[in-house]
């Protein structure tokens, strides 16, 4: 028989039961908060990280949200220097009004891609002889880089038990030099820019400590050297950028990008599998702060009348590019980018990770003067020993 | 020992599928049995909610914030089942902390085989895995059921479906399970809540046969 209960006793138990309810409810399926600053937040030491060479200016975004400045302070403090080289090897003609630019994408597998063979036999460039020079019939390119390496004793020698050292990222045999992406960079005459999120293992391999994170090289110079961090999900990410100029002085923004893959169980319950969505969220704050910064409009922002000015003044060409880390071409995380990056081609519903179709290429025209030339987008069939297909598109600059 | 397996499995899903197995209605609830099976039932159903909804939320524009409705509207089912449950019938909340428990061990068990082998996992996330598998734990056969609909329907909308892929279906099988279990706490409730006269003719059962 059903108990007969008073009418006050089931009030009370509904409303226990409710603020239980309410309770397993706050504790699951919420994003937490993202904050990108350009000032160093109190006891971050990140942006004193040496730039190689010495001198070199580099400006960093800080991800300031809930548990990020401690997380990447942790992280970072096993990292070495930020490397940059703005000019390639004069032996590079220069961009013509009618070339294009290709802009390529490839997450190297912290070092296992065969990264001179890629560049010899997808974008022109032999290094291996005396003189460096782009094959006939190919162009100019970006080659945006994820899960670049690094093997360097500047690389901080630190203890094991920082609990932020990431077993090394496991390797075919291969043939070839097992070289940094930086190193094979100034091999090759290139412009790049090498920005370490995390270590690849905490012991020396060969006698060298490594770290992997992301990279941009280049045939053509590069200028405004920017490392943004992103929210901290799991790993340490940080996105480099730089600026490549056509033959009229138009500005493309590069920057490449490696979101997080799965975070563990109790922080995808927490945060409803947000981590990449807040990453990107993140990533779209960094750049929206930086052309602020960089249009002077920031301090037009403290005034109310000038917002809508403000935000409408995104002018830079930017692509954004790399391992996005998405299962689906449909996920919340590439959604929210694409309205961002209005510009960009269809998505390539075509698997670059096992059966994933993990990475992308995201555009934004902004002010003009960049064409996305989108029939070029393709996913390149060889994985040149990664774990990746490396996937390529090219531009134009002039209207 | 392929047989002696067979009747293993045939054994297990008797006793989950088997309706007559759940009828126990002889005794009767208690405030304190609907507080427990309130509070368990929104547990277990907000983290059902949560499992549930994360793939195929994660493939919307909304993303957490669809997470974060499925999880109050499987919180609110469970809660509410729970209640009427515990009100009618203490034996079955007994029983169900009982599975959520061993869901619980499970879950721990599993969380303890990964961690050593997956990067970034710590203690608080073999306890999440503890806490999922206790939230199927306290309703086992609907969970069951709904993962193997689910697997089957993921399994041929893959083969079938243009642009339906692997993520989707591995999202239709945790569904599925999660879709299963909350059935199974409304069934528990309706069933609970019915007059424990006419039960044996009106009673509400997820009709299952297993044939080899």
């Amino acid at each position: 028989m059903p108990s007969a209960m008073p009418a006050a006793s089931l009030g009370r138990r509904h409303n226990r039961a409710t603020l239980i309810s309410a309770l397993g409810v706050t504790l699951s399926g919420c994003m937490p908060g993202y904050r990108i600053v350009s000032e160093p937040p109190p006891d971050r030491t990140c942006a004193a990280l040496a730039t190689e060479p010495a001198g070199a200016i580099v400006d960093w975004y800080f991800a300031a949200g809930p548990g990020d400045g401690t997380e990447h302070e942790r992280w970072c403090r096993t990292m070495g220097p930020v490397e940059v080289g703005a000019v390639p090897s004069a032996d590079f003609a220069a961009l013509g009004s009618g070339d294009s630019l290709a802009v390529a994408v490839w997450n190297t597998d912290a070092g296992a891609g065969y990264l001179q063979e890629f560049l010899r036999e997808e974008l022109g460039l032999d290094c291996s002889g005396d003189t460096l020079r782009l094959k006939p019939g190919y162009s100019h390119f970006v080659l945006l880089i994820q899960e670049a390496l690094r093997r360097s004793n500047e690389i901080p020698d630190t203890p094991e038990k920082l609990w932020v050292t990431p077993p090394p990222v496991k390797e075919e045999e291969r043939p070839g030099r097992r070289l940094g992406a930086a190193e094979v960079a100034r091999e090759c005459g290139l412009a790049y820019i090498y920005a370490a999120a995390s270590r690849n293992g905490w012991q020396p391999r060969d006698g060298l400590r490594e770290d992997k994170g992301n990279a941009i090289i280049s045939t053509l110079p590069l200028s405004d050297f920017i490392v943004a961090e992103l929210p901290f999900e799991a790993a340490r990410r940080v996105v480099p950028m730089a600026t490549v100029h056509g033959p009229n002085g138009d500005s493309l923004r590069v920057a490449s990008v490696h979101l997080i893959t799965t975070p563990p169980a109790w922080r995808t319950l927490k945060t409803g599998n947000s981590a990449r969505l807040r990453q990107a969220l993140g990533l779209v704050e960094a750049l929206e702060l930086i052309e602020r910064e960089r249009s002077g409009c920031l301090e037009a922002v403290q005034s109310t009348e000038f917002v809508v000015q403000c935000d409408s003044t995104y002018t830079t060409p930017t692509v954004i590019a790399g391992d996005l880390n998405t299962w689906s071409t449909r996920e919340t995380a590439l959604r929210h980018l694409m309205a961002y990056f209005p510009d960009s081609p269809p998505l390539l519903n075509e698997p670059t990770r096992g059966p994933f179709p993990t990475d992308h290429v995201l555009f934004r025209s902004g002010r003009g003067g960049v064409r996305i030339l989108t029939r070029t987008y393709r996913r390149i069939p060889k994985a040149y020993y990664s774990d990746h297909n490396p996937i390529i598109v090219y531009f134009k600059f002039g209207s | 020992m392929i047989h002696r397996n067979r009747a293993t499995v045939v054994g297990i899903l008797l006793v989950l599928c088997n309706p007559g197995a759940a009828v126990c209605q002889e005794t009767s609830g208690s405030t304190g049995a609907a507080i427990a099976g309130a509070a368990l039932g929104a547990y277990s159903g907000a983290m059902l909610g949560t499992m549930g909804s994360i793939v195929p939320c994660t493939q919307t524009y909304w993303g957490a914030k669809c997470v974060g409705w499925s999880a109050v509207f499987g919180g609110a089912i469970g809660l509410s089942s729970g209640a009427v449950i515990g009100a009618n019938d203490s034996d079955e909340i007994k029983r169900a902390v009982e599975t959520a428990g061993i869901g619980f061990g499970i879950g721990v068990v599993a969380g303890l085989v990964i961690k050593p082998i997956a990067q970034r996992v710590g203690w608080q996330d073999v306890a999440a895995v503890g806490l999922m598998g206790g939230a199927v734990g306290a309703a086992p056969k609907g969970a069951v059921i709904g993962l193997g609909v689910g697997t089957v329907v993921g399994f041929t909308l893959s083969r079938t479906v243009d642009g339906f892929n692997l993520p989707d279906a591995v999202g239709a099988a945790i569904a599925g399970a999660a879709v299963g279990a909350l059935t199974d706490w409304v069934v528990s409730a309706i069933n609970a809540s019915g007059d424990p006269a006419t039960q044996s003719g009106a009673r509400i059962t997820i009709p299952v046969s297993v044939r080899f």
